[in-house]
Formats: structure tokens, sequence, C-alpha cells
């Protein structure tokens, strides 16, 4: 970014008009501010305390809930089911007499989330739950005599005990639900700072780069906001991703009536994550030890798990996107900087390949590659990929724009032709060299048919990610936790890669586009 | 000094580089042939669960005396694209012994003569063990191709939270078997009439309820044109006979639940699927297999499931899953042994063990007495198997279904008439399916 500033600097050294600071910040960390509020705005600080504590329980798997918990569970319990039966023996009552009872307080709300809160070791929610339940145990007591609905008066006494045990569990568990009721704001307020924050670092860097002229200012607002808007819908699909990866099977796809676009995990869990990366199998690879063909079978199998195939798929896209690079770059060199016969005529046939679908090569790429022995070998995954016409043709032409001048320059100073290449050449091309090297990455990095056909399943260190991924595809359904999961993993080196070259990628994509 | 930095900085990454390529570069498969055993290597694309069943039998197998010279090696690869990973091995001899595949996927590679009849193993005398609407994916050309490994079939998922709020059910009440015979109408107008009931559009603050939400393709419709008696391709397998006037009933019958507003147009594209809004309690009814089952109750949904209503012919249903197939290109001992090892598989004490340890239906007829259907979804998954039709054989089912499928959307959507689309239908299956055909 630094760089971004200096260069555009020295670009534009004279500005004349009168300029003004921008309020606005870049649209892809504001982005990220408002994906972090909605976060906090449409979850709850329970849902927060649980990503904490599910973090904690993997370390401890014991781990049970706070002691608030336990202790309001003990309490409400008995009350609870005292009163459930009760009404559950009275299921003639009319409806109307039924509705009488205040909503908020019913044992029917009270029942709908009591499984769940249980369920879900709510210490919030079972605060919540004592709550109604002390109230309605109130207004059994305050309603006129003979109301709806009908209590004994023994019931109705022990029930008057039982509330004096829910409010002094209460009052133990007050002070941490207080606290995680106020986490919320406080969370709010969190992420306000950190969005504010970046949002500020991010105009004073864009200030910097490019200070608005006068009258600007509504523009850039219309900008800024229409570029905001399509950041988040391009995130938005990455964010829905990294909640599913943290959900239980069978809830990835409920979506929940209060607020459709929460997305947040109610009951996070790092099943998933365990899952794609095997770390619960040894206990399996042992119980077949008796056998020894099934011992190194278990530990092949062990083996076969996204850890794996991220590094396969690292060296084969890494490999891939550096040969293919090179290669191009030496041939678009020659192309571009050399004579040598037919050299129009050759230029012309490569460029005339890539009117050939690649998948009319497959095959015969493929019954090549099994004739070299390289069936399920990471080189069989990208050897075809090296000759990059593409490449070539995207290089030559960036190329074609160096003065001649400067080689026969470095020349009569004594470099060498492979000084020439490596130390002006490249160097000078980084943006469109660096393009190609990302392109070549992803194309292999995404490519799933290719590495399908030549992956040998028995060996794990022939299985990429992205034929990984296909496996939790079944055949009418897919494991959408596990697959979203290990696609975590796989746009890892993707966002990295981009974070660190953007510059050049974009700088690259246009170089070369105009020949002056 | 930067050049002298930048020139460490580029050798440290190469070095890191170079580790890299030499730590992740694994050496190749240790050939598990120490013992003398011959290697059977068996494609599947079975689920953990499943997988640990199958190396449970495979261990049980390989323990036979007949069995003493060989080893199955069972590898798993991802169903989605096993049709294309088969095809491409084939080509170049890399394809395994055996491998499980989908039921539609046997007739293209049987004519292509890329499999083992097991006619030639005495499978013709055993045929009556096994279920037969999933058998004829197998039969190709009067010879069997494949065993069925595994089979299902779609019944009526019902949303038990919406019939509640509708009265249909009492509020306190558990799923049983009794509930899943009673609450579903045996016909399809009855079973309109009460997606009409369910279907709550407009008004509802909490969004729109639709009856029925249904998936436009061949496959997802053959439950329905079955209660139609509909055969999409004639038994001789030379003519497409979907136009036949059983064929235009059963396909009015699926537009009239798009014209009356009772389906959730869940087929268009981009809609929301059917499993999705079943799920979130916007679909009341839809179809769908054994293998949500599980999903649903993960879910913690309230359904229920039901037989299919009837059409003409009576309730009906499809008939989904895999069968297993040796290729021909193995030596012939171990073919025979591929064989032996398919009828030891789907045998009567493997069923057993197979269903009752996996949720899963039977294709052994025989293990039906065994498996004792206590789970009532089961119970009637496993009475609608025992009304299924075979699915109609082409070389080439996805090109049937790129075929019809459109041609049916422009009847829900009022384009084409339900003649015409069918007419249309006809004479590209034709063209473009049935003139090959082997005799």
């Amino acid at each position: 970014m630094t760089e971004t500033v200096k260069m555009n600097k020295n670009a534009e050294p004279q500005i004349s008009q009168e300029t003004k600071k921008s309020v606005w910040a870049s649209p892809v960390l504001l982005a990220i501010a408002v994906i972090l509020l909605f976060f906090i705005a449409y979850g709850t600080s329970e849902q927060f305390l649980k990503f904490g504590s599910m973090i904690i329980s993997s370390f401890v798997p014991e781990e049970k809930g706070t002691q608030a918990f336990v202790s309001l569970r003990d309490a409400i319990e008995p009350s609870y089911r005292l009163l459930d039966n009760e009404y559950s023996a009275r299921l003639d009552v009319p409806e109307a007499e039924r509705k009488a009872l205040p909503q908020n307080i019913s044992l029917k709300q009270i029942k709908d989330t009591h499984e769940e809160n249980i369920n879900r070791e709510s210490s919030l929610g079972m605060f919540n739950e004592a709550q109604a339940l002390v109230q309605h145990i109130e207004y059994l007591e305050g309603r006129s005599k003979g109301g709806f609905p009908e209590i004994d008066d023994s019931i109705l006494k022990t029930l008057t005990e039982q509330k004096t045990v829910i409010k002094t569990a209460m009052a133990k568990a007050s002070s941490s639900s207080i606290f995680m009721a106020a986490l919320r704001p406080l969370y709010v307020l969190l992420a306000l700072l950190v969005a504010l924050g970046v949002s500020f670092y991010a105009v004073k860097l864009y200030n910097e780069a490019r200070p608005i002229m006068k009258g600007e200012i509504v523009k850039r607002m219309f900008l800024y906001s229409a570029l905001t808007l399509l950041a988040v819908l391009v995130l938005f699909p990455f964010f829905w991703m990294l909640c599913t990866s943290f959900k239980p099977s069978g809830q990835e796809l409920v979506i929940k009536s209060s607020n459709p676009f929460d997305f947040v995990p109610e009951e996070p869990t790092l099943s998933n994550f365990r899952r794609v990366l095997k770390l619960d199998a040894p206990a399996d690879a042992a119980e077949t030890e008796a056998n020894r063909f099934a011992s190194e079978a278990a530990k092949l199998e062990q083996k076969k798990n996204f850890g794996t195939y991220f590094l396969n798929s690292l060296v084969v896209s890494l490999s891939a996107a550096l040969l293919a690079t090179f290669i191009a770059a030496t041939g678009a060199y020659a192309f571009s900087k050399k004579n040598f016969p037919y050299k129009g005529a050759i230029l012309k046939a490569l460029i005339a390949t890539m009117l050939i679908p690649g998948m009319m090569f497959m095959i015969p790429q493929f019954f090549m590659i099994c004739k070299m022995g390289l069936f399920g070998t990471k080189l069989a995954m990208f050897l075809p990929h090296l000759a990059t016409v593409f490449g070539i043709f995207m290089l030559k032409q960036f190329m074609d724009t160096i003065p001649d001048s400067l080689i026969e320059a470095a020349s009569m100073d004594g470099a060498s032709e492979w000084q020439i290449f490596t130390l002006m050449i490249v160097p000078l091309a980084l943006p469109v060299v660096l393009t190609l090297f990302l392109l070549t990455f992803l194309s292999n990095w995404s490519n799933f048919l290719w590495q399908l056909i030549v992956t040998d399943f028995e060996n794990p260190g022939s299985i990429t990610l992205p034929v990984g991924l296909a496996m939790f595809r079944g055949q009418y359904s897919s494991e959408l936790g596990l697959i979203m999961a290990g696609s975590c993993f796989s746009i890892v080196p993707i966002a990295v890669l981009f974070l660190f070259a953007q510059r050049y990628f974009i700088e690259g994509m246009t170089a070369g586009a105009v020949k002056e | 000094m930067q050049i002298k930095k930048d020139k460490i900085y580029m050798t440290l990454a190469l070095l890191a580089y170079l580790a890299l390529v030499i730590w992740a570069w694994s050496p190749s498969v240790p050939e598990f042939t120490a013992d003398g055993r011959k290697i059977i290597t068996f494609w599947h694309s079975y689920n953990d669960s499943e997988e640990k069943v199958l190396t449970e039998i495979i261990d049980k197998w390989e323990a036979l005396p007949e069995n003493a010279s060989y080893t199955i090696r069972a590898v798993r690869i991802p169903f989605s694209g096993h049709q294309t990973k088969i095809r491409t091995a084939l080509t170049v001899g890399k394809a395994p012994a055996m491998a499980r595949v989908d039921w539609s996927f046997v007739y293209e590679l049987a004519t292509k003569n890329a499999l083992v009849s097991l006619n030639d193993y005495g499978f013709d005398k055993i045929k009556d063990d096994y279920l037969q609407a999933p058998l004829n994916s197998c039969l190709v050309n009067g010879k069997y191709y494949g065993v069925p490994d595994q089979s299902n079939c779609v019944v009526m998922f019902y949303n038990r939270k919406l019939f509640k709020e509708a009265g249909l059910i009492p509020e306190k009440s558990q799923f049983t078997y009794e509930e899943a015979k009673n609450i579903m109408p045996k016909t399809w107008d009855g079973f309109k009439k009460l997606a009409k009931s369910l279907t709550k559009t407009g008004s509802s603050t909490d969004g729109d309820v639709y009856g029925y939400a249904m998936t436009n393709t061949l496959w997802w419709s053959l439950p329905i044109l079955n209660t139609y008696g509909v055969s999409v391709i004639s038994p001789d397998g030379k003519k497409c006979t979907y136009d036949s006037p059983e064929g235009i009933a059963a396909v009015n019958m699926l537009k009239s639940f798009v014209t009356e507003g009772i389906e959730a147009s869940a087929w268009r594209s981009g809609a929301t699927p059917t499993d999705t809004g079943f799920v979130n309690n916007k679909y009341a009814m839809i179809l769908s297999g054994p293998w949500n089952l599980q999903q649903f109750r993960n879910s913690r949904l309230d359904f229920g499931v039901a037989l299919i209503p009837g059409g003409s012919e009576g309730t009906s249903s499809n008939i989904g899953g895999t069968d297993v197939v040796i290729f021909n290109h193995v030596p012939a001992d171990v073919a025979e042994a591929s064989y032996r090892f398919f009828v030891f598989l789907t045998n009567k004490d493997n069923q057993v063990l197979w269903c009752k340890k996996l949720d899963q239906l039977p294709v052994n007829v025989n293990a039906h007495a065994e498996v004792n259907f206590e789970d009532p979804y089961l119970k009637i998954f496993n009475e609608q198997m025992g009304y299924t039709k075979p699915n109609p054989l082409v070389k080439d089912f996805a090109l049937l279904e790129d075929i019809i499928n459109p041609e049916i959307e422009t009847v829900f959507s009022n384009q084409k008439t339900t003649e015409n689309a069918l007419k249309s239908i006809r004479e590209r299956v034709e063209a473009e399916l049935l003139t090959e055909m082997l005799p």
C-alpha cells in the first residue's frame, strides 16, 4: 500500500486543486466491518460464549457448562415437571381458556425453550426460563379462586416453596447471567470500535494515495456505497461457509425464523473440522491391529485427511505455477526479443492451439501419463499444464513494450543472456509474471476433473483438495458441514496470495493491454 | 544491500518450497502381496459408517477357506465423478477388478462390453433372491451384469409441526406407523385437498407455507408417473411411450399441483430446494428418501413418512441405489472370486447385518423377514419398496433427463401443452437415445 502511495505520488506530483480528506473507508475493509457488525447484531452473547467454550471444551472434554446453569436447571426441573404433569392431564380444557394465560409466561412457551436450553446448556436461556417460571407461579398464586388453570391448593403450596428455591438459584446465578447479558452491548461496542478503527485507517491510507478533489465528495460517497454493497455480496458466501463449517450435522440448512440472514450457529461444534482432519480416527486403527494388512490399510486410511490433501494441493499448485511461469517467461522472451526461423509461423501455430478445447486433450494426455508410469503421482497432476500458450502470449505482449535498446546496452556492458533475462526482463515484467503465476496457481488449485482422473485413490499422497471435497457428496445428499469445513482449507492460500499480490495482479491484468 | 537481502529471501523461499516438496512427496502405495494373496481392487463410494461395515464383511469373506488366496482392497472414490473416473480408467487399463456404480451406469458399461456377465457364474439361478425392481437395472439384453448392493425409493415426507398447526394430528402425539397409514390420502385428489388445507400464502406473518414441493427431474417424477402406470420407454427398449394417455394424465396431474397453487414452485431454478423448505417448515410435504432420515432427525424436525398416494395404478415409487459390477479385463479366477464376494456381500446374513447397523433396506428378499423394522420410518420405506417399478433403462440416463426435464418445465410454465411437450420428448428420445440400441 505504501509503495502504491509512492508510485501514485510520483505519477501525479502536482495537485493544483484544493483537496479534502475523505471520511469513507476502503470498500473491502468496510465490508468486513459491516459483516462483523452483522455478526454481532444478530448473534447473541450466548453464541459467542459458546464459541469460546467450544474451543475450551476441545481441550477439556469433561467441561459441561457453568455452575450457574447446573444449579438453575436443578432448581427449575421439579416445578417444571409438576406443572407439565398437571397441565398434560387437562387436555380437554377449552382453547379459549388456555389463551387466557399470559403468553409470555405460558408453560407452552417455557416448554418450547426448556429442551433447547437443556441441550444447549444455555445458562442465559435457563435464567430467562427460571424468571418466566417464577412469574407463572406468581400468576397462579394471584389468580382468582377457581380461575384457569385449576390447580389444587396442595400443588400450589409445593410450587410456592419451589419458587423460593428457584429465586435463590437465580440470585446465585444472577451475577454471571447479568454479566453475560451485558456482553451483548459490549460486543456491539467492541465491534463498532473495531469497525471505526479499520475504517479510519483505511481512509487515512486512501487519502494519502488519492486525495479527493473539491466537489468530489458526493461522487465518492455513491462510489464507495456501491462498492461496499458489492464487496458485502462477494464476501457473504465466505461468511456463510465459515458459519456452516461450525454447525452440527443436520443443522446446516436450518434457517432461523426470527432472522433468516442469521447464519451464526446456535450450537457451534468443531466436529466437522475434527472429521475432515481425521483427528478421532486412531482408535479405529487400533481396533484392526490384529490384522497386519488391515493395519497397513488403516494407516493409509488415516493419512487420507484434509491436512494431507492441503499439502498435496499446495505442492502441485506451487510446482505448476513456478515451472509454468518460468517456461512461459523463457518462451515469451525468445518470441519477443530473439530472431529465429519461422518465428511468426510457430507463434501463430501455438496460438491456434488455443482454439481447441482443453477437454479434447484429456484422454490422450491421460494415456501418455499412464505410459510414462506417472499415474497417481503429483507430477502427473501438473505436467500436462506446464506448457501454457496463453502465458507465453501474455508475457510476450508485455515484453514487446520493453525497448530493445535496453537489452543492447546491457549486452554491450557484458551481461550474459541469462543475466539479461533474470536481472532485466523478469524484474521489468514482474507484474505480468506474477499475474501468470497467480492464474496458474489458481487453475491448478481448483482443477477437479484432471486431478480426479489421474488420482490413485489408494495413495493418500495423490489426493488433492478439490477431489477430497468431492468425497463428501453422495448419490442423493451431501455432507454440507464437512464440505464447508474442507472448503475453509481451500480458500486460505488463495486469500493469502491475493492479499499479498493483488497490486501486481491488477497491474498485470492491464499491462500489455495497450501497446504504444 | 537491498539486492543481497532479496537474494537471501528468495533463497530461503526456494529452500522452504523444496523442503515442502520433499516432505510431502509421499512414497507410492505399499503392495500387500507379502503373503502371496492376489489383490482384488474394489472401488466404492460408501460413506464412513458404511465403509466400516464393508470392512467387517470383507474380513469375514477373506477368512473363508475358498478365498484364502485373495484379498480385497476396498478403495473409496468420490461418488460425484465416479463415472468419469471409471470411463477414463477403462481406456488405459487402470480400472479396478470391481466397482460400485450408480444403477443407471450399468447399462452404459454393459453395452460397451466393459463388464463380465454374471450369468456365466450362474447368477440367473439365484436372481430370485433379489428384489426385482433394483435387479432390473443390471439386466441388459437378457443377461445380468451386476448385483444390486444398496437400494432405496422415495416416500412422502410430511411436516408434523405444520400438520399439528392445521389440527390434523394431536398436539402431543408421536409419529407412529398407524398415524402414517391414516394421515396420507390414498389418492392424488385427496392429496391435493390435503395440500390445499396446508397451504397458507399471502396473509401469513411467518411467510408463505405450501402444502407440497417437488423437483422437476425425471427420476423425481417417476413415483408419480408409476402410480399412473406410465412406461417412459417401451419394454423392448425401442420406443418412447411417454406420450401415452397414462403419461398425459400423469403430467397433467403434476401440472395441476402448480396451477392450483398448492406447490411451492420448488422446481424452478433458484427456488428453495425441497429439503431446505421442508426442514424450515415452509413445505408441508415432499418426496424424499431414507438418506434424509438422519439429517432431518439431527435438525430436530418433527416429521413423518407415509406411502405415496395412488393414481390409476395405486401407490408406487421409483428405484434408487447402486449396483456392484466386475470389469472384463480381469483374469477369470479374479472375476470368479469377485462374483463370490458380491454374492457374499448381499447374502441374507450380511444384508441383515448391513441393514441393522446402517438403518437401510435389504436388497435380498430373504433378509426381509430377519430385518425387524421396528422403526416406523423404515417400516414405511420397506412397505413402499414393495410397490416400486423398474426405472427406464437407456444408454445414457443423464441425456434422457436432459431431454425430458426442460420439456416438462414448459408444461408447468404454460408454454406448451402436455400433449405437445410429450410428443417432442418422444421424437427426441427416439432420435437421440433409442436409434443405436443393441438388438
